[in-house]
C-alpha cells in the first residue's frame, strides 16, 4: 500500500506563510480546489489548499520530499479512498461537480480523471489488452472492431503505436521502460478522460525517454487539462504553463512558469527554485 | 513580498563560491574602468602624453577581463541552469561587463585626444568646459559602481537621475561650441575636436545608465528600460 | 567529508585486520555449504531407497501365473439343453471334470479338494465367461487360461526371484505345480487385472480399481468444493473486508484450523454430515466434504500470501482506470497470486489425498466390492484400501499393497505434474 511514512515528516501545524502569494485561480477552470485539508489519522498533510487547474494547460506541482504534493494529487482523482486513515476535508469540484459527494461515483471519477504513475506499472497482460482494459470495462466500445480503433488511437497519440503496430499480443512488460511508461499513458489515454494527473512520470526514465515523455505532455494538453507533480524543476520549467509550489503541506505561491522561474514572489519559493534548500 | 538577492547559501558550496568569484570580477573590471576614465580626462585636461599612453595600453586588460568573464558566465549557464535571483544575477552580470567594456572604449578615446591636445597645442582653456561635464561623469559612475557593489537600488535610481544632469551639461557644451564655431571659423577643427571628447563623456554616462538600470532587474526583477524616470519609480512599486 | 576511515585507521591496518577475519568466514561459510549437500544427499538417498524398496516388493503383483485347462464343453457335462439361456449351466462340474482329467492319478477326496484348491476361486466363472463371448465353442474342447491359487502365484513367483519358496506348501502340490511346469500348462502374464478389477477377497483378484475410483471422486469433490470456496475466501479476507478485530479473529481462527488433528474432521462428517444431514455413509461425496473443511485453511492461508505479494502498483493502475474492486481483484490481482494459489491447492490437494482416519470416520472402512458410479456411492479410497491390505494375513496381499502405494504415488505424481503445468501457463502469461 502507500508509504505514509513521509506524512510523519511533515511537521503537523507548523504554518509558514499567511497565505498564498500569486495568481491561483483562473476563469476557465476544469478543476477548482477550495480550503483543502488532508489528514492522515491525526497528522495534518495539507493545510487549506486553493487553487484552480486550468483547462487544456499543464500545472506543475513542484515543492521538497514530503511537502505534500503526491498527497494532493491523489485525491483529485480520489485514490486516497483506498487508504482508510486519510481524510480529505474541502472542496474538490470538475467542472463544478463535488468529488467527495455521494452521488459521485468513485469508479466514474477515474475514468474522468486519469493518473500515470511514478514507476510504470503496465498489467502483465499484452500490449493490446493493457489499452483495452480501461474502454472494456467501461463499455466504450460496442464490438471489436470499434475496440481495436480505440487501442490504435491510443497508441498512436501516445506515440508509442510504430514502435509496437507489430507485436500487439506480445505482453506489456516486455517493452523498456520508456515505452512502458507511454505503453501506461495510453491506457489512461484510452478511456477518453478529461484530466491526467501524472505523478513523477518520468522519475524513473533515462533522459531520453524523458524527452520523448515531456513532448508527449506537451501534444496532450490540446486534448486533456494536465496535472503532473515533479521533483526535478528544469522540468517542471520545460514542460508546464503554470507552477504551484508547496511547502510543508502549504500552497505558498502558485503562477505563470515563466515569472516562477524568472521572478518569483515568495522567498521560499525563490530558496527552493535556486537550490537554496530543499 | 521583499525580494533580497542572496548570493551565498546554495546547498551546493562551489556554486556560491563560483557566484561569489565572479561577482569580485565585475568589481575588479568597475573599479579598473573607473580608473580608466579619471586617468584619461586628467591626461586631456593635463596634456599628459605618458598618462595618455597608459590609458591605450590598460584598455587591453579590460578588454581581457570581459572576455573572461563572459567565459565564466556562459559556464554557469550551462553547468548550473541557474533559476530565479541566480539567473538574473548571471544575465545582469553579462549585459554589465559589455557596458563597462565600452566605458572603457570611451575612455581609450579620451586618451587618444589628449595626444592630440599635445601635438596640436590646443589650449587648455578650451577644455576646462570638458572638466565639468567629466567631473560630473566620474561622480556619476562612481555612483554606479557603488551602487552595483552593494546590490543598492536607492542608490542606482539616483544615479540614473543623475544622469539627466549629465545630459544637460553636454547640451551645454555642445551649445557653447556651437556658437564659438559660428562666432569664429577658425576654431572650428579644434571645437570639432572637444566636442568629440564631450560625445564619449556623454556616452560614458549612458552606459553608467544601462548598468544602474540591469541592477534594478537584478534586484526587483523588473525591466525599467526604456521607461521614463517618473515612471520608474511607480513601476518598482507595484 | 574527510575519509573517515583514514582518520580511525591507517589504510594499511584496515587491510590486515579484514585478512584476519578472512579464513575464517570463508571456513564457515564452506561448513555450511557442506552441510547443505550432506543433507541434500542424505534427502535424496533415502527417497531413492525408498521407492527401491516399495518397487520391488511391487513388481511381483504386476505379473500373474496363469494355467491352461483342457475343458470339455460339451452339452452333457454342462447340462445344456437347447434352448437353454447359457447363464446357469454346471460350470462348476465342467470345471472339476477338465482338472480331474489333468491328473487322472488323483483319486481321494481330500485330494481332489486339494487339486481344486490349486486353481482360483474365479475359474469356473472364467470358464462361463469364455462360453459366453464364444458360443460356437459349444459341444467343443477348448484350452481355457484360468488364473491359479494365489498362494501357488506366489509360491512360483518365490522360486523364480528366490530361488527357494518361503511359503508352506504341500509336497503332494508342490508335485502337481512341477508337472504343471514342465509340461508348459503355466503361463506368467502382466496382471492387467490389478488395474481393472475391484477389491476381492482372494488376493489373486483384488485390484485397485474400486479403490482408485473412489479416490479420484472423492478428489474431484473435495477439488470442486475446496478451490473456488478457499480462493474466494482469500480474496474476500485480502481485498475487501475490513481491518478490524473481527477479520483478525477470523484470521487466527484459520491458521488454527490447518492444525487441527484430521479425525476431528472425521468426527464432524459422522456427527453433523451423516447423522444430522443424513448423507450416504462412506460416500465419496461425504468423504469430499470431510477433506474440503481439512484442505481450506491451507488453501486459503497459501492464497493469501499470494495475493499479498501481487505489487500495490497493479491496483493503483487497474483502479486508476476506474475498475471496481471486483474487477481490479479477479482480472488483475487474482491471475497474477495463481502460481502460488495453485501451489498451496495442491500442497492441500496432497494432504488430502493420503488421508485416512477422516474417512475411516465416516465408514470407508467398509469391504467394497462395487465400482462406485457416482458421488454418492458407497466407495473406499487407495489410503483405505492400502491399510486393510496390509492387515490382511494372506502373503498374495504383500505385493499388492506395495503395488497400490505405487499406484497411489504415480496418482499424487500426476497431479503435481499437471499444477506445475498451469502454473507454468499462469507465470508465462
Amino acid at each position: 500500500m502507500v508509504d505514509i511514512t513521509s506524512a510523519d515528516s511533515l511537521a503537523s501545524g507548523n504554518i509558514v506563510i499567511d497565505g498564498t502569494v500569486g495568481e491561483c485561480f483562473s476563469d476557465n477552470a476544469k478543476m477548482s480546489m477550495r480550503n483543502v485539508d488532508v489528514f492522515y489519522a491525526e497528522k495534518q498533510a495539507i493545510h487549506d489548499v486553493s487553487f484552480d487547474l486550468e483547462k487544456n494547460q499543464v500545472t506543475a506541482l513542484i515543492g521538497p520530499s514530503g511537502c505534500g504534493k503526491s498527497t494532493f494529487l491523489r485525491c483529485m482523482n480520489r485514490m486516497n479512498d483506498i487508504i482508510p486513515i486519510c481524510r480529505v476535508t474541502g472542496s474538490l469540484e470538475i467542472d463544478g461537480d463535488d468529488i467527495y459527494h455521494k452521488k459521485m461515483d468513485p469508479v466514474l471519477l477515474r475514468a474522468r480523471v486519469g493518473m500515470v504513475f511514478q514507476k510504470p506499472n503496465p498489467f502483465p497482460k499484452s500490449i493490446y489488452d493493457n489499452v483495452a482494459y480501461g474502454p472494456k470495462i467501461h463499455g466504450l466500445a460496442t464490438n471489436k472492431a470499434e475496440l481495436d480503433e480505440i487501442v490504435v488511437t491510443s497508441l498512436k497519440k501516445a506515440g508509442l503505436f510504430n514502435e509496437v503496430k507489430d507485436r500487439l499480443d506480445e505482453p506489456g512488460t516486455g517493452l523498456s521502460g520508456g515505452q512502458q511508461q507511454r505503453l501506461c499513458i495510453a491506457r489512461t489515454i484510452a478511456v477518453s478522460p478529461e484530466v491526467i494527473l501524472m505523478d513523477e512520470p518520468a522519475s524513473a526514465l533515462d533522459p531520453i525517454a524523458t524527452a520523448v515523455i515531456e513532448e508527449l505532455i506537451d501534444e496532450l494538453k490540446e486534448k486533456y487539462t494536465i496535472a503532473i507533480v515533479t521533483h526535478s524543476m528544469q522540468q517542471a520549467a520545460r514542460v508546464s504553463q503554470k507552477t504551484a509550489y508547496f511547502h510543508l503541506g502549504q500552497l505558498v505561491e502558485m503562477g505563470d512558469t515563466k515569472q516562477i522561474f524568472t521572478n518569483p514572489r515568495h522567498q521560499l519559493t525563490e530558496n527552493y527554485i535556486t537550490g537554496r534548500f530543499g | 513580498m521583499e525580494n533580497d538577492v542572496h548570493i551565498a547559501q546554495h546547498i551546493s558550496k562551489q556554486f556560491d563560491i563560483e557566484l561569489e568569484d565572479v561577482r569580485n570580477q565585475v568589481l575588479k573590471m568597475g573599479g579598473l574602468v573607473e580608473k580608466q576614465v579619471r586617468d584619461g580626462l586628467h591626461a586631456l585636461l593635463t596634456g599628459d602624453d605618458k598618462l595618455a599612453k597608459k590609458v591605450i595600453k590598460r584598455d587591453r586588460k579590460v578588454n581581457a577581463l570581459e572576455v573572461q568573464i563572459d567565459e565564466v558566465c556562459t559556464d554557469i549557464l550551462a553547468r548550473r541552469q541557474p533559476a530565479a535571483s541566480d539567473l538574473r544575477l548571471v544575465i545582469s552580470i553579462i549585459k554589465t561587463i559589455t557596458d563597462l567594456e565600452r566605458i572603457g572604449d570611451e575612455a581609450e578615446k579620451l586618451a587618444i585626444s589628449a595626444k592630440k591636445v599635445k601635438e596640436n597645442n590646443i589650449s587648455e582653456r578650451q577644455y576646462h568646459d570638458v572638466r565639468t561635464l567629466g567631473e560630473l561623469v566620474i561622480a556619476n559612475l562612481k555612483q554606479t559602481l557603488d551602487a552595483i557593489a552593494r546590490m543598492d537600488v536607492e542608490e542606482a535610481i539616483e544615479a540614473i537621475k543623475a544622469d539627466e544632469a549629465v545630459n544637460s551639461e553636454f547640451e551645454n557644451l555642445q551649445r557653447l561650441l556651437i556658437i564659438k564655431m559660428m562666432e569664429d571659423p577658425r576654431v572650428i577643427k579644434d571645437a570639432l575636436s572637444i566636442s568629440w571628447s564631450a560625445r564619449a563623456l556623454e556616452r560614458i554616462g549612458d552606459h553608467s545608465k544601462n548598468i544602474n538600470e540591469y541592477l534594478i532587474y537584478l534586484v526587483k526583477g523588473k525591466d525599467i528600460r526604456h521607461i521614463d524616470l517618473d515612471d520608474i519609480e511607480d513601476t518598482l512599486d507595484d | 567529508m574527510t575519509n573517515s576511515v583514514d582518520t580511525v585507521l591507517p589504510r594499511s591496518e584496515v587491510t590486515e585486520r579484514i585478512k584476519l577475519g578472512l579464513k575464517k568466514r570463508h571456513r564457515s561459510e564452506l561448513i555450511f555449504k557442506s552441510f547443505g549437500l550432506t543433507a541434500l544427499t542424505v534427502g535424496f538417498l533415502l527417497v531413492f531407497f525408498l521407492l527401491f524398496d516399495i518397487i520391488s516388493k511391487a513388481l511381483p503383483a504386476f505379473h500373474q501365473h496363469w494355467v491352461k485347462l483342457e475343458v470339455d464343453y460339451s452339452a452333457a457335462n454342462l447340462g445344456y439343453t437347447d434352448g437353454d439361456s447359457l447363464d446357469k449351466l454346471s460350470y462348476r462340474g465342467t470345471l472339476r471334470k477338465s482338472i480331474y482329467n489333468q491328473f487322472p492319478e488323483v483319486k481321494s477326496r481330500k485330494d481332489k479338494r486339494k487339486l481344486n484348491g490349486l486353481y482360483s476361486s474365479n475359474a469356473e466363472f472364467a470358464i462361463k465367461d469364455y462360453l459366453i463371448a464364444n458360443p460356437d465353442v459349444l459341444n467343443t474342447e477348448q484350452y481355457v487360461w484360468v488364473r491359479l491359487d494365489d498362494d501357488v502365484d506366489v509360491y512360483l513367483k518365490e522360486i523364480e526371484s528366490l530361488g527357494e519358496p518361503l511359503i508352506r506348501i504341500d509336497a503332494t502340490e508342490a508335485q502337481w505345480v512341477k508337472s504343471l511346469v514342465e509340461n508348459d500348462y503355466i503361463e506368467k502374464r502382466f496382471n492387467i487385472e490389478f488395474f481393472t478389477s475391484s477389491d476381492s477377497r482372494e488376493p489373486e483378484l483384488a485390484g485397485v480399481r474400486g479403490a482408485l475410483t473412489g479416490t479420484m471422486l472423492t478428489m474431484l469433490v473435495t477439488l470442486i468444493l475446496s478451490f473456488p470456496l478457499g480462493v474466494a475466501a482469500a480474496v474476500y479476507l485480502e481485498e475487501f473486508a475490513p481491518k478490524n478485530r473481527w477479520t483478525d479473529i477470523i484470521e487466527v481462527n484459520i491458521n488454527n484450523l490447518a492444525a487441527v488433528p484430521s479425525i476431528i474432521f472425521g468426527l464432524l462428517g459422522l456427527a453433523v454430515i451423516i447423522n444430522v444431514f443424513g448423507l450416504p455413509r462412506s460416500a465419496p461425496l461425504v468423504g469430499g466434504i470431510v477433506l474440503t473443511l481439512m484442505t481450506l485453511p491451507t488453501i486459503i492461508i497459501a492464497s493469501r500470501a499470494s495475493i499479498k505479494a501481487v505489487p500495490p502498483s497493479i491496483r493503483e493502475a487497474a483502479l486508476g482506470l476506474g475498475a471496481s474492486k471486483v474487477q481490479t481483484a479477479f482480472s488483475h490481482v487474482l491471475p497474477m497470486a495463481m502460481p502460488g494459489i495453485l501451489t498451496g491447492t495442491i500442497i492441500g490437494m496432497a494432504q488430502a489425498l493420503g488421508e485416512t482416519a477422516p474417512l475411516l470416520m465416516i465408514g470407508m472402512v467398509a469391504f467394497i466390492v462395487d465400482i462406485p458410479a457416482s458421488v454418492t456411492d458407497a466407495a473406499t479410497v487407495m489410503p483405505v484400501q492400502i491399510f486393510l491390505w496390509a492387515d490382511s494375513p494372506e502373503r498374495g496381499f504383500l505385493a499388492k499393497t506395495s503395488a497400490a502405494i505405487m499406484v497411489l504415488l504415480g496418482f499424487l505424481f500426476i497431479m503435481n505434474a499437471s499444477a506445475a503445468y498451469l502454473r507454468r501457463r499462469f507465470e508465462s502469461n
